[in-house]
């Protein structure tokens, strides 16, 4: 039998709030102390009554900003997720976002002592690089709009199933593809099991047409090895999750995931430098540019381990994902965070992702006049040997009834080999690999 | 880094034959990983919590797959400038970044 | 006093009266020698105390509480003092973050606190949580509409309510130290006489409190809990999970400025189990948690 007791004179916020309100109470004092939130059980009648109450309504609203440093490429995409929920555990779930792209992107070329000049991918105009920048071309209007939405309800007392679509469009770029899955529980609800599978089929029709792969680029005016038409890319994906809670305050999850693509796999707007390999001075100058090509199939394998851990300093989690495909891809993913109170209403979660991934078969980063190029090369960073590091911090502002706002502030830094030991003559001495740096800024507000 | 030449063995890449071969190494290491969670959840009994211990884990940050729209932002910024992709749920749609 | 309840004890500087009233002993001490006029006191808050029991009580058929619990989903109209009250309700929903709930009396149905190991099936608990929810209450200033089967239950503010009510009445007619206890609730109306204090014994604690000014509340009950394996369940339940709070304090005392402000912050600091001794350090000015 333990006894404390306080002599704390100063009543805390609450408790001046609940005395204030008590003594109203019986006083009759009018002007009763407000909580400055909407009075959530005080709904206004009307059409919008009706809709919210027909269920009940939780969701996110949200802005991200991407911009990357030296003016590359910038993007800003508001999305709003919603769930209506019926009798407790039909879901209903709708998500939208516009994704809205400006600036340039690194075209594949690799960076040279000398000024470059490529065509447009329209085929119509050309553009020109300085010595010593990154080939970039421009991104022209890219925005995207994407909507997924999918419904979820019980099937047995244990099991769920759930089936959705999702739909996304931009000038070039179409994809539809539908999804289905299943999840169990156990009978102490500690551990559920969750199989899902999804289908996509993309439409790809790149400005100008596409390019023939290995095709020598040519300037603008002339007749493009370009073909007209389209192309198309489908996509099966299947995951299996596990879920387990292991005490009171740690829960745990894992995840193995399959997905295969067969179709139209190449970036169309991206080129790989043909260097000069003859020895003298003209070594390692860009003497052409080819079109890339990839495999017309891909098989991509991985395991997701997270961990969620409560202390009273803060709640950890931490979570890992390997990664390898067919094309020679292999990649760690490991991100961490910490979200702890600051005070009452508001908490911090600074964050760490670090990624590193290993080139896939054929990426080069240029090849040589005299190879015979028939096989499959790309030299897209992207797919390179590189690594990244990604700190921020999130500052959370909880509000009543559960509801929540949120700033969180990201610095993106991906670094590859500036230097590698391919590099011939020109070459020797120019950064390869640029660094690619980004702030992201999300704003996100849930109800 | 690698100092791959082009004549390699990249003609068998795409053959059902190699693809099935990486599929089924690779397989031995997913299939090891699943069977290890399922034998640790099922067999450690005492694991887990009642019903009225769950005031922590209902809490919104200990519950995966709660932040949507943070994690759809996300996976997409992160997509469209690395080479993987998914993992952890299934990615709302394609778009064309990689 | 037609009441077969009610004794009368006269300790010659001041005066006690008893009675049953609200489900436990309600006892007020009137500090006079003047037997006429304490007992124009009494008679007073005995009225008050059973007019609130009878406005209140879920017990009784055709009060406001039972035109709200079986108006079946339709609109009920509030006089002032019980929109008063549901709405401070209300507020205190808001400020615990759901955790205070006078939706959530339902649960009893599902729970019989007799110290045995009988915990409730999670079926039963599951159907009852349907019917809980105050946000899923329409509240106006005037009136109140409730989705069917939801009942409320102003048990948990009801008696500190009545109490500062009494007090109220009493400091309203005379100047006389009156001090009021409805079953372990305390008010006072000021000090006794040359500012001395009203001496309380709070069950539980070693050493006595000196009540000048304000209100004493007590939540918990030690005798009401349920055992299982090596956790004890106190009869405080959670309206979110259904599910009663484990190993919480026997019981927490509050004093405050009025005993409905003590009350709630006690059932408050309950809810936040375990985290309710820093709550209380941060809002309470007074308390004793056992």
């Amino acid at each position: 039998m333990q006894l404390k007791n306080s002599n704390n004179k100063k009543a805390g916020k609450i408790g001046k709030l609940i005395t204030h309100a008590a003594l109203a109470l019986t006083c009759g004092i009018t002007n009763l102390p407000s909580v400055k939130a909407e009075t959530q059980s005080a709904k206004s009648s009307g059409y919008f009554s009706g809709i919210r109450n027909w269920a009940d309504w939780s969701g996110e609203v949200g802005l991200l900003g991407y911009s990357e440093t030296e003016g590359r490429v910038q993007a800003f995409e508001p999305g709003i997720n919603l769930n209506a929920k019926f009798d407790g555990d039909r879901v209903w779930n709708i998500k939208l976002i516009y994704d809205s792209l400006t600036g340039a992107s690194p075209n594949g070329a690799l960076i040279s002592g000398q000024p470059q000049t490529f065509t447009s991918p329209s085929g119509r105009a050309n553009y020109t690089t300085q010595p010593g920048q990154i080939p970039l071309y421009d991104q022209f209007k890219d925005s995207r709009v994407a909507v997924s939405s999918s419904w979820s309800q019980p099937l047995t007392r244990l099991l769920k199933g759930s089936a959705g679509f999702n739909f996304s469009k931009e000038y070039d770029y179409l994809s539809l593809g539908f999804n289905s899955s299943i999840s169990k529980e156990s009978e102490d609800k500690n551990t559920s099991y969750s199989l899902g599978v999804s289908f996509t089929n993309d439409s790809i029709n790149p400005v100008g047409g596409t390019p023939i792969e290995l095709a020598t680029m040519v300037p603008s005016g002339s007749a493009q090895p370009k073909t007209q038409g389209g192309e198309t890319k489908s996509t099966l994906d299947v995951l299996l999750g596990v879920s387990q809670v292991i005490n009171r305050n740690w829960i745990v999850q894992g995840n193995l995931s399959v997905g295969i693509s067969n179709g139209y796999m190449n970036d169309p707007y991206k080129m790989v430098t043909v260097h000069d390999d003859t020895t003298g001075p003209t070594l390692g100058d860009p003497l052409s540019y080819i079109y890339e090509s990839r495999p017309d199939s891909r098989l991509k394998q991985s395991v997701y381990l997270a961990s969620k851990s409560y202390s009273k300093y803060g709640i950890l989690s931490l979570s890992y994902r390997f990664l390898t495909d067919d094309w020679g891809l292999t990649s760690h993913t490991l991100e961490s965070n910490f979200n702890f109170a600051i005070s009452s209403n508001w908490r911090l979660q600074p964050g760490l992702r670090i990624y590193s991934q290993s080139a896939v078969d054929f990426f080069r980063y240029s090849v040589g006049s005299s190879e015979t190029t028939t096989q499959n090369v790309t030299a897209d960073t992207r797919l390179g040997d590189m690594m990244s590091i990604t700190p921020g911090l999130k500052i959370i502002k909880k509000l009543e009834n559960d509801r929540e706002v949120s700033l969180l502030l990201q610095y993106y830094m991906q670094t590859g080999d500036k230097s590698p030991s391919s590099a011939v003559g020109s070459q020797v001495g120019q950064d390869l690999f640029p660094d690619l740096n980004a702030f992201i800024v999300q704003i996100i507000y849930s109800f | 880094m690698r100092n791959s030449t082009i004549n390699n063995q990249n003609n068998f890449q795409n053959s059902y034959m190699t693809n099935l071969f990486v599929f089924l190494k690779f397989s031995l290491i997913k299939i090891f990983t699943l069977f290890y969670f399922i034998f640790v959840t099922a067999a450690c009994s005492s694991m887990g919590v009642k019903p009225w211990e769950r005031e922590v884990l209902s809490k919104k940050e200990m519950t995966f797959g709660a932040y949507v729209l943070e994690a759809g932002f996300e996976d997409h910024t992160y997509f469209s400038k690395e080479g993987s992709s998914g993992g952890r749920s299934f990615s709302a749609g394609g778009c064309g970044c990689n | 006093m037609f009441d077969p309840t009610y004794r009368y004890t006269d300790f010659n500087s001041y005066k006690a009266h008893a009675f049953m009233c609200m489900g436990g002993l309600c006892e007020v001490l009137i500090e006079t020698s003047d037997k006429l006029i304490s007992n124009q006191i009494f008679s007073l808050i005995y009225d008050e105390a059973k007019r609130i029991e009878k406005k209140f009580s879920r017990y009784e058929v055709n009060n406001i509480i039972y035109k709200i619990n079986n108006a079946e989903g339709k609109k009920v109209h509030l006089d002032k003092e019980t929109s008063k009250l549901i709405h401070f309700a209300d507020q205190i929903y808001r400020v615990s973050d759901g955790m205070f709930d006078i939706t959530s009396g339902v649960l009893r149905r599902a729970w019989t606190f007799d110290q045995s190991s009988n915990i409730a099936s999670e079926e039963t608990v599951k159907e009852l949580l349907k019917f809980i929810g105050w946000n899923k209450v329409k509240l106006e200033k005037k009136s109140i509409t409730m989705p069917k089967n939801f009942q409320i239950d102003l048990g948990g503010i009801g008696k500190e309510y009545a109490v500062d009510c009494c007090v109220q009445i009493a400091k309203n007619n005379s100047a006389i130290p009156t001090l009021v206890n409805f079953g372990g609730d305390i008010g006072v109306t000021g000090p006794k006489i040359n500012n001395l204090p009203w001496v309380v014994n709070i069950e539980g604690a070693p050493e006595r409190y000196n009540l000048f000014f304000g209100g004493i509340a007590t939540s918990g009950d030690k005798n009401k809990f349920l055992i299982h394996k090596n956790d004890k369940l106190s009869h405080i339940l959670n309206p979110k999970t259904g599910w009663p709070l484990v190993n919480a304090p026997a019981s927490i005392t509050v004093v405050a400025d009025t005993c409905t402000a003590a009350g709630t912050l006690s059932t408050l600091a309950m809810l936040k189990t375990p985290l309710h001794e820093e709550f209380l350090r941060d809002e309470a000015e007074y308390y004793f948690i056992v």
